[in-house]
């Protein structure tokens, strides 16, 4: 089910274009990361989301209805707090201002105090805390009401990495009933964390796949250990459906060769394509191992085209 | 109306568990007593009346006003908490009424807290009522219609001094700079408080402050609506 549709999304500042027809969906329950490099219009796209800008032309709708502000928690990079007010004071006043039913305030401020271990903070004065509870309090502010997205702006910024794996709980916990879509230059931790990444660079949406699919949508790096005639290995860079990035000799007269296949190969043949090129050359294959693509070879991949 | 309140209830805490705004509940009436102990026994100015009591409200007004309205709008310049409110379920309008109540509010408070002066001195001889009653009105009306165009000038502007000084420049003009008749008359606070200071209650002179006050807060939302497109 669609909670989140992004339709052809356009913003500019000061007529130069930071947003080019960005069109994107989250299923309710999806946890999607958000990448890109600076300047990529990773703030702007979340500020679009969150109604506190609006596009130059495109539509965003929550549960099919253009509302977005009354279901939708927003923690914006900064993480803006009443310094003045006391946590207590703070979470109740989001909880009203998201129409939250007297009643119910109070039960949902212990839920929330419970959920992100502010028990001993609730009383004090929101410019008293450590950075770290800080940042939890402004995400449980984010979290208050009666939302269908989430969405977070580098929100483990200031948290020790306890609190990160805490954070990544609670928000797995929260997410099959929402959607959410964070925003991280932490790769690692989105790679962890989401179901799917969004990569924007330079206002474009470059790349928008499930995590667990990231392997194959690019090409695919293989590890293989091989030994025989050296003659015959050399060879197997004339070999055009694969290439050979790297080869290295090993004790034993083993080496070691990394091959690159294509996606669509590795998709028909996954590595037979290079065990059966291996048997036809007589070439002793001891080893065929998957080099994964990672998270952070994509962005790379992506975003670093241009600098190359 | 809920929503409003909601947000009128976190404007008015913000101001009066601020230094800005204890020392304005604080400094606006002992400044008031200071003037009217210096014109009674300093100046001998032999007045019974209280011209110069209203006349030093009226700049006391153009002191304070902005500085106290500019304090909203500072503190979410710093904390970014611009981007919290209007992130939440408030429209424009309920942002902009709420934190003009909240203001007038905090001006009703030093407001009734100087009316003492006027009332203790009516003990000391046979000041005209009606008069008094008036001008204290129109300074009421000049007060909150000055928050209203300073909430205005501190939604254009970002910049926190240049709106500090267009807010006080703005209040001093037409405030205290007397013009009799034409257009600038008409234009000009001072221009509309004439009949009150005469003792007359001006219906006219009423919704011209109204509105000052309606118009600029309405321009002040349509404002905040545009920054989304920016």
């Amino acid at each position: 089910m669609t909670m989140v549709q992004v339709e052809s999304i356009w913003k500019s500042y000061d007529a130069s274009p930071v947003l080019k027809d960005v069109s994107f969906s989250i299923s309710k329950g999806e946890i999607v990361g958000l990448l890109g490099p600076n300047g990529a219009g990773k703030t702007t796209l979340l500020k679009v989301l969150s109604s506190y800008h609006m596009a130059d032309s495109g539509t965003v709708l929550l549960n099919g209805k253009s509302d977005i502000k009354s279901h939708c928690g927003y923690l914006s990079e900064n993480a803006p707090l009443y310094e003045n007010m006391t946590v207590k004071e703070y979470l109740l006043f989001l909880l009203s201002a998201k129409g939250v039913q007297k009643a119910d305030r109070e039960n949902e401020f212990n839920r929330l105090v419970e959920l992100f271990s502010l028990e001993d903070q609730k009383n004090l004065v929101i410019s008293v805390l450590s950075s770290g509870f800080r940042q939890r309090c402004a995400i449980a502010g984010a979290m208050t009401g009666n939302i269908s997205l989430l969405i977070l702006d580098e929100p483990a910024k200031g948290l020790d990495p306890l609190q990160i794996v805490e954070l990544r709980n609670i928000i797995r916990s929260y997410a099959g009933e929402i959607s959410v879509l964070i925003s991280s230059h932490i790769l690692a931790e989105i790679e962890i964390l989401c179901d799917r990444v969004l990569i924007l660079d330079e206002g474009k949406l470059q790349y928008d796949s499930p995590i667990c699919r990231l392997d194959s949508d690019k090409s695919v790096i293989y590890n293989v250990l091989v030994s025989g005639d050296k003659k015959k290995i050399a060879d197997l860079k004339k070999i055009g459906s694969f290439s050979i990035l790297s080869d290295h000799n090993r004790e034993n007269d083993m080496i070691e060769l990394k091959i690159q296949i294509t996606a669509d190969e590795y998709k028909r043949r996954k590595g037979a394509l290079i065990s059966n090129a291996l048997a036809a050359k007589s070439i002793c294959l001891h080893s065929l191992d998957l080099e994964r693509n990672s998270l952070e070879d994509i962005f790379m991949n992506i975003t670093g085209r241009k600098n190359d | 109306m809920t929503k409003i309140f909601v947000l009128y209830a976190k404007d008015l805490r913000q101001l009066f568990f601020s230094i800005t705004g204890f020392l304005s509940v604080l400094l606006f009436p002992i400044l008031l007593s200071s003037w009217m102990i210096f014109i009674v026994h300093i100046s001998n100015s032999k007045q019974a009346d209280l011209s110069s009591f209203f006349a030093m409200y009226s700049t006391m007004i153009i002191l304070f006003i902005p500085v106290l309205t500019l304090k909203l709008w500072i503190e979410d310049n710093k904390y970014k908490t611009d981007e919290l409110i209007k992130t939440l379920p408030f429209s424009e309008i309920n942002i902009i009424v709420s934190r003009f109540s909240a203001l007038l509010t905090i001006f009703s408070v030093i407001f009734a807290g100087t009316l003492l002066f006027p009332i203790s001195f009516y003990s000391l001889g046979n000041f005209d009522m009606g008069k008094s009653f008036t001008n204290l009105f129109a300074l009421y009306l000049s007060g909150a219609a000055s928050i209203a165009l300073c909430v205005f000038i501190s939604t254009l502007v970002s910049g926190r001094i240049i709106s500090w000084i267009l807010s006080t420049g703005a209040l001093l003009f037409l405030g205290s700079v007397s013009i009799s008749g034409g257009f600038l008359s008409f234009l000009t606070f001072s221009g509309h408080m004439e009949s009150f200071s005469r003792g007359l209650f001006s219906l006219r002179d009423v919704f011209y402050f109204a509105a000052v006050i309606i118009f600029s807060l309405l321009l002040s939302s349509k404002i905040i609506l545009l920054r989304r497109w920016r």
